[in-house]
């Protein structure tokens, strides 16, 4: 009865995630023909390959230092922005509203607006540091600006999602212990860092983790902004299997890549909830 | 910044992404009629209807056939280029009750060569697919279409009428493998209210020139900078195609496979070194890779008074122009270094038939190729884009005289690729990963020269071996 119950789901998920990744694993096994008609088994080598590239090692701390730059910040703007609609005011709703808004733009969309914002001779940005009369910034044109660009604009993107996951953290925390509190002549300082915090960490380690995922994971606004450029600063690592597979027609490599990029996240999702997990209160 | 100039920078955005990818196109800044010349590369393929090939197009089913025949077309036409289509492919089905087209859309270039080649292994494919020109070596060793030779021989076609080398450039092995479709070459956009102003009374016409016409802007504190260079391979072809000097080896890859890029030669040391020091001495800026369309804003903002671009985007670049009245918009023929003594290479993109077709689908599918290709198809489609109009009796529809008279501009592209002498270099050159090459070999080494200031030598020396090592591993895999 129980395998019966499940096999709808075992069925969606063997054809559309176990079949495709055993598939990937198996493809990273053979070096192919730009069609992918032929195929010559080389065995572990093709990994062994992409584990020695320079290039790969790029993308991967490139990626890092991605993560990096958009986790920290985003989890706090959305903790911040989540604390602060949690007020009994009136019209809150409205702000709620707002907060929560980029969870309807696509990626498409957004990055399309950044490209508007950012741009060094017409870009709302570029004008206001005209106004003071800097120098126009190429913010997705020069190696040591596309990065960060690129993580304000994934920041911004993930902002609506971490806003409302930490928002319903916020909902499931008593109103008795803020009361109890208060009356103890606790802080707002302190009524956030001894109760708000301890009683959402769970949500923010979730948070944490999904955010660290969809961080290794990021394509659309890098396929966008700035196609992987300039010289590689944005060469993220989802991008670069892309490239390899559609654009260098060399889907042994990408598979190879795609791997390896599992093992990686596979290890850092465990780490992540194995170290972190010991530091947040299940209340 | 009002909000209809807004979205109309966005829709150049768009455009802008499509085309600065795929640009090539021919040149010659002086007006003549034939392109002299026969090279054996770079000839046009006759019609042989005895050939073995007839048989794979047999043109004539088509009207045995009961209902009109339905087939689609994969295409990357956005804004007023999509529009200037669908307004063509209407019109077709309306015209004739043997072919039904159906266009769907597939996103850029890259995007449709991704799509098609996935989906030969194992998905829907279409019956025709428009691909741009760097796709043409994929294209003969995907073994997946059928040679449009063979729709040629079939048929008896004649090209008296086109543009040789828009023929030529997809004739390899004396065979044409896709007919020409929509056509561009790079021409020098400005704005000749700053080049006035700066007291440059005529465009350039020599990259000499055009370091002069940059200096006096400069000088003049008129815009930062005299030109913006987009970090994009094709210029660098077209310059080997205007010298009439092959980019690849095997001659330009049509005679036998390429294996190298000739970058190391003295026109490639002294494209490099001109790109470089233009920069480096502050005569010119580096926008990014132009699929932002920020070069062309930085005309229209007054940040730069020249900058080279694709002839396809003519139509939306005037539009776009509308809103910013003290700029000027002029075009002229690609600056060229020294004596032309090829032309600017046939750039955009050309219609392909999909091998998985019945009879009937190929025979119809070459019947509405064909009628793109007649006269007035190529003037009503010149006249709503940019893209030249590949026959050569095309021009005096009044559809096309009207528009040259009234808007000049439009001329500069067909000029310039008729101009064109007929060459091995002119012809362009055929790789196996052709955009791996431009992007991960020529791309980053205009970046390492301007952005971290490399010395061109350097640059090149390195382009050349990165270049060299993707054409290497691409014909290795293809076994």
């Amino acid at each position: 009865m129980a395998l019966m119950l499940l096999l709808p789901s075992l069925v969606v998920f063997g054809l559309f995630v176990y079949y495709p990744f055993g598939r990937t694993i198996w493809l990273g096994l053979f070096r192919t023909s730009p069609f992918g008609n032929r195929t010559t088994y080389v065995g572990f080598e093709q990994y062994a390959d992409v584990l020695a590239s320079s290039d790969f090692h790029h993308s991967l701390w490139v990626t890092l230092v991605f993560t990096v730059m958009t986790v920290p910040v985003g989890l706090a703007l959305g903790l911040g922005l989540a604390v602060l609609a949690h007020q009994r005011l009136s019209g809150v709703g409205i702000y709620r509203t707002i907060f929560s808004s980029t969870v309807a733009t696509s990626v498409a969309v957004a990055s399309l607006m950044f490209i508007a914002l950012l741009s060094p001779s017409v870009g709302l940005i570029n004008q206001i540091i005209k106004g003071f009369d800097g120098d126009p910034i190429y913010f997705l044109q020069r190696p040591g600006w596309a990065l960060i660009a690129v993580a304000a604009v994934t920041v911004w993107q993930n902002l609506g999602v971490t806003f409302i996951v930490i928002s319903a953290g916020l909902q499931s925390v008593p109103d008795d212990l803020y009361e109890s509190a208060r009356l103890d002549g606790a802080s707002a300082w302190m009524r956030f860092v001894d109760i708000t915090l301890p009683l959402v960490s769970p949500t923010l380690l979730f948070g944490f983790v999904v955010l660290t995922i969809t961080s290794f994971q990021t394509f659309g606004q890098i396929d966008l902004l700035t196609g992987g450029g300039p010289l590689d600063a944005t060469n993220l690592i989802v991008f670069s299997i892309y490239t390899e597979a559609f654009r260098n027609f060399n889907p042994g490599v990408a598979a190879a890549q795609a791997v390896v990029l599992f093992l990686i996240v596979l290890a850092l999702t465990v780490v992540q909830l194995k170290l972190v997990e010991r530091r947040v209160f299940y209340g | 910044m009002p909000r209809s100039i807004l979205i109309r920078l966005l829709a150049l955005v768009a455009t802008s992404a499509l085309v600065a990818s795929a640009c090539g196109g021919d040149d010659g800044p002086d007006e003549s009629g034939d392109p002299a010349g026969t090279a054996e590369v770079g000839d046009v393929p006759e019609a042989d209807p005895e050939s073995d090939l007839a048989a794979g197009c047999p043109v004539d089913v088509l009207d045995d056939a009961d209902a009109p025949v339905p087939i689609t077309m994969w295409h990357s036409m956005t804004v007023e280029l999509n529009d200037a289509l669908v307004a063509l492919v209407n019109r077709y089905n309306s015209e004739q009750d043997q072919v039904d087209v159906e266009l769907q859309f597939q996103g850029g270039y890259t995007e449709s060569l991704d799509k098609y080649l996935t989906a030969l292994r194992g998905g829907t494919r279409p019956t025709i697919v428009q691909l741009e020109e760097t796709a043409l070596q994929i294209g003969i060793d995907s073994e997946s279409f059928v040679p449009m030779q063979a729709c040629v021989d079939a048929s008896g076609y004649s090209f008296d009428d086109h543009i040789d080398r828009t023929v030529a450039a997809y004739t390899v092995d004396g065979r044409l493998h896709a007919m020409p479709f929509n056509t561009s070459n790079p021409i020098l956009y400005a704005n000749m209210n700053m080049l006035r102003a700066a007291g440059v009374e005529e465009l350039p016409t020599t990259v000499a020139e055009v370091r002069e016409a940059a200096q006096a802007v400069v000088d003049s504190g008129l815009a930062p900078a005299g030109v913006t260079f987009t970090t994009s391979g094709w210029i660098l072809e077209q310059w080997y195609g205007l010298a009439g000097e092959p980019f690849v080896d095997g001659d330009n890859g049509r005679g036998e496979r390429a294996t190298e890029v000739l970058l190391d030669t003295d026109l490639g040391h002294e494209i490099f070194e001109w790109l470089g020091t233009m920069v480096s001495d502050g005569l010119a800026t580096n926008v990014g890779n132009g699929e932002n369309a920020e070069h062309l804003i930085a005309l229209a903002t007054g940040q730069a008074a020249m900058t080279l671009h694709t002839s396809a985007a003519l139509r939306s670049v005037k539009i776009a122009a509308v809103d910013f009245p003290d700029v000027e918009v002029a075009v002229g023929p690609m600056p060229s270094f020294g004596d032309i003594e090829g032309g600017t290479l046939v750039g955009g993109a050309a219609l392909w038939i999909d091998g998985d077709t019945s009879d009937e689908e190929r025979a119809a599918s070459w019947d509405f190729i064909a009628w793109l290709n007649e006269p007035e198809q190529q003037a009503e489609w010149h006249a709503a884009t940019g893209y030249i109009p590949i026959r050569r009796s095309a021009i005096v529809l009044p559809e096309v005289a009207d528009l040259w008279a009234a808007e000049p501009e439009f001329r500069v592209a067909y000029d310039q690729l008729v101009a064109g002498e007929e060459n091995i270099g002119s012809a362009g050159p055929v790789i196996g990963n052709h955009a791996q090459v431009r992007l991960d070999a020529i791309v980053p080494a205009f970046e390492r020269m301007w952005i971290q200031g490399q010395a061109p030598d350097e640059a090149l020396a390195e382009a050349k071996a990165d270049a060299d090592q993707i054409i290497a591993d691409y014909t290795d895999r293809l076994g």
